[in-house]
């Protein structure tokens, strides 16, 4: 599977040890986007972490008003996500429940509301996290190797990025600097309609909503869209009849540093 | 239906509020200087707001400006003037008004064909609002507000040392005058519009189709 | 507007979805609004400012709602105008006819009102056999229509030139005419409604704030219709309701600030006015009457509750215009008068949470009406509370909530938790395609197993091999 590259350069980041929440979405269905997060995360030289306890971050009892069962959720994850310097996770909208809603549901609970607070402070968006630790292709000790054909891609600035964590313009600077031709796509502020339960709730109007995403997408030129939030790409992904590829941004930006496969044994160490 | 009942229900509930928690802020009566502004700010910002403006050094000028203004865009009746201006109107005979005695402003609640539809009316705003491009209008028996809304056009006379920063100076400078409050106070900032029909913009919904300010002084 | 079809959400957006004349006229619409707006607050310096103190303004107010009301109620029997209090809708209603038949009156225009909306007060007053004509334009259309608003402030958004010339041609007779241009159109309601103006007896308004320091209402028009109704007829009733108080012409102004630009991307409307009591002895022009009537119908409940923020709203539409839901379905699809986000929280507060049950859980929880709203309102908050409520209340789908605590139970067992990704995995790879939603293809999990698996498995080969 994924190779782990050597540890010979970026000493001072050794011993910073990162928490990658890889959120029940990628775990479950993209387990691929998850190597990809390992890869960036460890080419900027830190040593991640996947810890064993996390599961699903509540989101989805929490938006639908169960909180005493996503205060339950919660103290599962926190406890999982203790101790670390940084938790990384590749979405803005389990990143934005993480940092801004898990106080919220703890904001009468004197026990856990630090504990709640703590998490929330070490906790970044993938690309709040790369931004923030200065990533670029450069950067990582893995030569360049562009192999895929040069794609337009139609960044779709999620709205909990650009709402919960506030990190929309990251993802596209991101995809800038790693070299990626980013079209310029229209209402990129505009919901692309899969909100959880939503979708299947209102599946017409969602369906609409993705659609009206799908033709920005196209009208920019683009044949493949990325995201930072898998939820968003696999709504836009059921509504497409085979004009787009789909990746998640943490998979763009690895490709951009080199292959994922085969492993490069000669450039790994102990 | 009982009112009083409704009344001492409803305050009864809003007394019973738990905690009110009164942000401070600075009083409004405290006495702050008033900020006036430049004819060119005021007069940029109303012109994109769709008005017209010109200016005239003093009433009789600006009067003689809204006449010219009537010839160039053949308004051929003679417009209404509030109450305030017929004086000096009068006295300058810029229109024939005693061969069309039914133009003059007159006011009739039993008959509604002397209420004054006519083509043009002439009116005084009380002070100038910089920022927004808006003029300010009392009500009183030399300005009735119908003039401001009825007629297909409207020309308004606004002293230049009248202009304003903004709608707080405003208020802080009709405060000044110590007037007693008039029945209306019309804020306003452009010819009549409406955007209902498929978002597009309309001028003349209901009230003047141009609204053009003289700047006086 | 008393019926309140809020439950028909679903089968209402699918209709919305598939009209095709509604779908274009959102498309002219949403653009309009969302660009208008962007540049208005781009011209201003610092409109965090401008936001800032208009909500200060308004929770000075709401701090002090009942001593304010007091006041203003005093200053307006000052200026020689009288208060009415309606707790409810149809007390309002009552009062309203019983004021217009104590004038005597026969024919009514009315500028818009949200509140006479919420109130059903235009069927109240035919019911009581007055002639009451709408003069907004747009109200005056779906007057004409028999329909509800679909917009709070561009209440005709979803009709297109087309549907309003056939109207126009169905009531005015008026013959043979063109009517194909949108100033066609315009002329000939200014014309009709003019010859109203001049005959009302009395003007029915809404309004936008409520001055306590003088008694003074603000309305906010672009056409003037607004002023022509409470200045033209001998008698002038304000339809208010009780939030919309603030204690000084400076807090209004603070809030006037943010309105149109929010609204309509204007600095200003074409017309505000703050009108107090009615016309002064020397006046050759005003009402001799000047009531207005002050509704809570619910709104008192809300203070001090969570739900409070949500009297904040100054009706602006700017939620509306830049909610994704909204801008594919337009209002009527919303069931009841206060559509988007704000009818949202609105609706099942004003109308019980059953009345309204798909309403909160309409929305993606994009956060962009929350972005747009000049009065800080938390909207996503408040629908996920509405939510909350809900599952308290056991209203909502049986399925859903079993399979959503299901799904919460499961995220607390980590043993558990995989072997239920694991049926969700084989559940996708043989759920028949069939059974997907209508419009969508089966989405597959990628790969052989979780991204967990992969890991523990490759985390034992690395510790295995000495790393």
């Amino acid at each position: 599977m994924p190779d782990h590259p050597a540890t010979t350069t970026k000493q001072t980041n050794q011993r910073t040890r990162v928490a990658l929440y890889v959120t029940c979405l990628v775990d479950s269905l993209r387990p691929e986007i998850g190597f990809a997060c390992v890869k960036l995360i460890e080419g900027l030289g830190f040593e991640v972490d996947v810890p064993k306890g996390q599961t699903c971050c509540g989101q989805p009892g929490y938006n639908a008003g169960h909180w005493p069962q996503a205060r339950q959720v919660a103290k599962v994850q926190l406890r999982a996500l203790e101790g670390f310097e940084y938790i990384v996770v590749p979405s803005g909208s389990c990143a934005g429940m993480i940092v801004n809603h898990y106080p919220k549901l703890f904001a009468d609970d004197p026990v856990w509301l630090p504990r709640a607070e703590a998490v929330a402070a070490r906790t970044r968006e993938l690309c709040q996290f790369l931004v923030e630790h200065k990533w670029s292709p450069a950067v990582s000790r893995l030569s360049a190797r562009n192999v895929s054909p040069r794609k337009t891609w139609a960044y779709h600035t999620s709205c909990s990025c650009r709402r919960e964590t506030r990190s929309e313009e990251m993802g596209a600077q991101l995809l800038t600097d790693a070299g990626c031709i980013v079209g310029h796509m229209k209402n990129q502020e505009v919901c692309c309609g899969f909100g959880g339960t939503f979708a299947a709730k209102f599946n017409a109007l969602s369906t609409r909503m993705g659609q009206n995403k799908l033709e920005a997408a196209s009208q920019c030129g683009a044949d493949a869209v990325t995201a930072a939030d898998l939820g968003c790409l696999l709504q836009l992904e059921s509504l497409d009849s085979g004009a787009f590829e789909f990746r998640h941004i943490a998979e763009v930006l690895a490709d951009q540093v080199g292959s994922q496969h085969p492993a490069n044994e000669d450039e790994r160490c102990s | 239906m009982n009112s009083n009942q409704a009344r001492s229900d409803i305050l009864r509930k809003l007394a019973g509020r738990r905690s009110p928690e009164p942000t401070p802020s600075p009083s409004p009566n405290e006495p702050v200087a008033i900020q006036f502004s430049s004819a060119d700010e005021f007069s940029a910002n109303i012109a994109n707001n769709g008005a017209l403006v010109t200016f005239a050094s003093a009433p009789k000028k600006a009067l003689q400006a809204a006449k010219q203004l009537c010839m160039d865009n053949e308004w051929r009746q003679p417009p209404v003037v509030c109450p305030a201006l017929q004086t000096l109107c009068r006295k300058l005979r810029l229109w024939d008004w005693e061969s069309e005695r039914e133009r003059e402003w007159e006011w009739e609640w039993e008959s509604s064909d002397a209420r004054p539809t006519g083509t043009v009316a002439i009116t005084q705003a009380f002070c100038g609002i910089a920022d927004t491009g808006t003029v300010l209008c009392l009500s009183s028996a030399g300005n009735p507000t119908s003039l401001n809304f009825l007629p297909e056009h409207h020309i308004v006379l606004l002293e230049k040392k009248q202009i304003v920063a903004g709608k707080q100076d405003a208020w802080r400078l009709l405060r000044n005058a110590a007037l007693d409050t008039p029945r209306a106070i019309n804020l306003i900032s452009g010819p009549s519009r409406t955007a209902d029909i498929e978002q597009t913009i309309q001028l003349g919904a209901h009230g003047p189709r141009s609204l053009t300010v003289i700047i006086v002084g | 507007m008393t019926g309140c079809t809020a439950n028909q959400f679903v089968p209402q957006s699918e209709t919305a979805l598939q009209d095709s004349a509604l779908q274009q006229a959102l498309s002219h619409a949403q653009t309009g609004f969302v660009k208008k707006r962007a540049q208005a607050i781009a011209m201003v310096d610092d409109f965090e400012l401008l936001k800032f103190k208009a909500q200060a303004a308004k929770r000075n107010a709401l701090s002090n709602l009942g001593e304010l009301l007091e006041q203003f109620e005093h200053k307006v029997i000052e200026s020689g105008g009288q208060v009415h209090w309606a707790g409810t809708t149809d007390e309002l209603n009552a009062c309203v006819v019983t004021l217009c038949s104590e004038a005597n009156a026969q024919r009514v225009i009315k500028g818009k009102s949200m509140i006479g909306e919420e109130a059903g007060l235009n069927s109240a007053m035919e019911a009581a056999g007055f002639e009451l004509i709408e003069s907004d334009l747009g109200e005056y259309i779906i007057q004409l229509a028999k329909e509800p608003p679909s917009h709070i402030i561009a209440p005709a958004i979803h009709k297109t030139r087309k549907q309003v010339a056939a109207l126009f041609k169905q009531y005015h007779a008026l013959g043979d005419r063109g009517l194909e241009a949108i100033s066609d159109l315009v002329n000939e309601a200014r014309s009709v409604l003019r010859e109203a103006f001049l005959t009302a007896d009395v003007g029915i308004t809404g309004a936008n704030l409520l001055v306590a320091e003088n008694g003074s209402i603000a309305i906010v028009t672009n056409e003037g219709n607004g002023d022509l109704s409470a200045t033209l007829p001998r008698v002038h009733i304000v339809v208010t309701s009780i939030e919309k108080v603030v204690a000084t012409m400076e807090d209004a102004s603070d809030i006037l600030e943010v309105l149109a630009r929010s609204a309509t991307g204007q600095h200003m409307s074409a017309y505000t006015t703050f009108f107090n009591g009615p016309k002064r002895e020397r006046d050759v022009d005003g009402p001799t009457e000047f009531h207005v009537v002050l509704l809570d119908n619910g709104r008192s409940a809300l203070l001090d509750g969570p739900f409070e923020p949500m009297l904040n709203c100054i009706k602006c539409g700017a939620c509306l215009n830049h909610c994704p839901v909204y801008s594919n379905v337009g209002g009527h699809a919303y069931g009841w008068v206060y559509p988007g986000p704000m009818g949202s929280v609105l609706t099942p507060l004003l109308q019980g949470l059953d009345a309204a049950e798909p309403l909160p859980n309409a929305s993606t929880f994009c956060g962009r009406c929350e972005e747009v709203c000049p009065m800080g309102i938390p909207l996503p908050a408040m629908l996920r509370q509405l939510r909350e409520q809900q599952h308290q209340r056991k209203l909502e789908p049986f399925t859903w909530r079993m399979g959503l605590s299901l799904y919460s139970w499961l995220s607390t067992k980590p043993r558990m938790f995989p072997y239920c990704q694991w049926l969700l995995r084989v559940a996708l790879k043989m759920l028949p395609k069939r059974l997907w939603p209508a419009g969508r293809k089966p989405i597959q999990a990628q790969g052989n197993s979780t991204f967990m698996k992969q890991w523990s498995q490759q985390s034992d080969k690395r510790s295995q091999s000495g790393e």
